[in-house]
């Protein structure tokens, strides 16, 4: 009866030969208990009101006794909580796909970009491959890539990105000024799918119009058809018509614009339609100010400590999304990249404004994964009544 | 398929002698297509095999010449591209080409 009152994690905390002599604990109580009546351990305690509970400090022997006392009903471990996460994972509510157990965990991603710094600590051991197609080797000396990476895959604790145990995979096409040329950006793209990953993140591009036949935007196209998802920037270019470049026009990629964390489209997301009339980005997400991991030596970005920096672009937009196709893939195995584009387009919630500027609108991690449509706006006081607005809301998921 | 962007063609010509940096698609056997692009004069740099393309350089000239070459399907220049964050696209912008 004792063990079963005792959580397991707490056990095991107290059975460890390092167990420190104090252990953080919450106590459940017996319903109809008085907070007087409660049957404490250690000093100081914090009652709870709202559940029969108090948070307090006790020794593996004190918990032993409270756990026969017939008063109280379960013990946990009061674990560290982890804090803050990055804003715009929250603005996507990418945490509630993790609480549903999904994190990319396993899924093979790519980031093609400038490197990666491997020694920051929210890529540790899950780095897989790194591969350099520049000839200054694949270490980031540009911070772009790292930054990249840590929006699709960093670990933190405070800064986490969209799928913190998604395995990476980093192509270095683009040299330490932050530009490449298309062939070696081809080139990342064919070794990433020799990897065979399943999602390949491109924050990069030139300068637009185009129609999505040149070879960089055909070899993104390619690479769908072996299955991979390609999440690619619509590229920095805007706010002027038709601004979006290759490869943000291949026809299967999905092509990403950039918004803020409240949804105002940011000033420099490039626009559609692509030169032969198709309707460009496909959604938006958000690429302004956004905190991720900063490679040791390198300047890019505003610092805001020794490890992470902060920076906007579609660049910052696009990762958002490779992420969040982690996470699809993770929970769905067997979606094709057709289907994560479609599911990511039509969930996305629509900001009104013109298809060429929002694409379907901006995407949203929890409603992909759920795969119903956000629920359109309300409509206008006075029609068509309160029932039927509830019946809408039900039909769209909410 | 165009062979070629008529600004690119108008380019080659006006400038025979000039180095570029070429994607060439090809038709059929890409190492065929390799040993003669080096008989040409390219120097082939990298070929790919999901679109059947070789990354060359060249003069302008022998650009030109490719054109006329059945299995070469088309030709297009070998572009610059950047990190599209904020301050990378103004670096990469202002040094472009500079790693070259």
């Amino acid at each position: 009866m004792t063990e079963i009152k005792i959580a397991s994690a707490l056990a095991e905390q107290m059975a460890a030969p390092d167990a420190p002599e104090e252990h953080r604990i919450i106590v459940r109580y017996k319903q109809d208990l008085t907070i007087a009546g409660r049957p404490l351990a250690g000093p100081s305690p914090h009652h709870f009101v709202l559940v029969p509970a108090a948070a307090t400090r006790a020794t593996s022997e004190q918990i032993r006794r409270l756990a026969v006392n017939p008063a109280v009903e379960r013990i946990w471990p009061d674990l560290p909580v982890r804090t803050c996460l990055d804003a715009s994972a929250a603005h996507i509510r990418a945490p509630l796909v993790w609480e549903a157990g999904f994190t990319g965990r396993g899924v093979p991603v790519a980031v093609v970009d400038t490197g990666i710094d491997p020694s920051h600590p929210d890529f540790a051991g899950r780095i897989k491959g790194m591969e350099d197609f520049t000839g200054e080797g694949p270490r980031d000396n540009h911070g772009h890539g790292t930054h990249v990476a840590g929006i699709v895959a960093g670990a933190g604790t405070k800064y986490r990105g969209i799928a913190p145990e998604a395995d990476i995979y980093t192509a270095k096409v683009l040299h330490g000024d932050g530009s490449g040329y298309m062939s070696e950006v081809m080139a990342g793209l064919e070794w990433a799918v020799q990897q065979q990953v399943k999602v390949i993140n491109l924050s990069l591009g030139g300068m637009g119009p185009c129609d999505g036949t040149d070879a960089l935007s055909t070899t993104c196209d390619a690479a769908v058809d072996r299955g991979v998802m390609v999440c690619v920037a619509a590229g920095n270019y805007g706010p002027g018509p038709s601004s979006i470049g290759p490869p943000g026009c291949a026809r299967k990629v999905l092509t990403v614009g950039a918004c803020s964390n409240d949804d105002v489209i940011a000033i420099f997301s490039a626009r559609g339609p692509t030169s032969d009339g198709r309707v460009k980005p496909d959604v938006v997400m958000p690429g302004v100010d956004i905190v991720s991991c900063r490679a040791q030596g390198a300047g890019m970005g505003t610092p805001v400590d020794a490890l992470y920096t902060r920076s906007s672009g579609t660049s910052m937009a696009t990762p958002h999304a490779a992420g969040v196709a982690a996470l699809l893939l993770e929970a769905s195995p067997d979606l094709s990249p057709g289907q994560i584009k479609e599911r990511l387009m039509n969930t996305a919630k629509d900001l009104g404004l013109e298809a060429n500027t929002q694409g379907e609108g901006r995407a949203d991690a929890y409603q992909a994964y759920l795969g119903e449509p956000h629920a359109p706006p309300l409509p206008p006081p006075g029609s068509p009544g309160c029932l039927v607005s509830i019946l809408q809301l039900l039909m769209a998921g909410r | 398929m165009r062979k070629i962007e008529a600004a690119f063609h108008k380019r080659l010509k006006e400038c025979p002698d000039q180095t570029v940096r070429l994607l060439v698609r090809v038709t059929g056997d890409m190492s065929q297509a390799t040993t003669r692009l080096t008989e040409l004069g390219a120097t082939v740099l990298r070929s790919f095999g999901l679109t059947n393309t070789v990354a060359v350089t060249c003069s302008g000239s022998t650009a030109a010449a490719l054109l006329q070459e059945p299995w070469v399907q088309a030709i297009e220049e070998d572009r610059q591209v950047f990190a599209q964050s904020n301050g990378a696209e103004d670096r990469g912008s202002s040094q472009g080409g500079k790693h070259d």
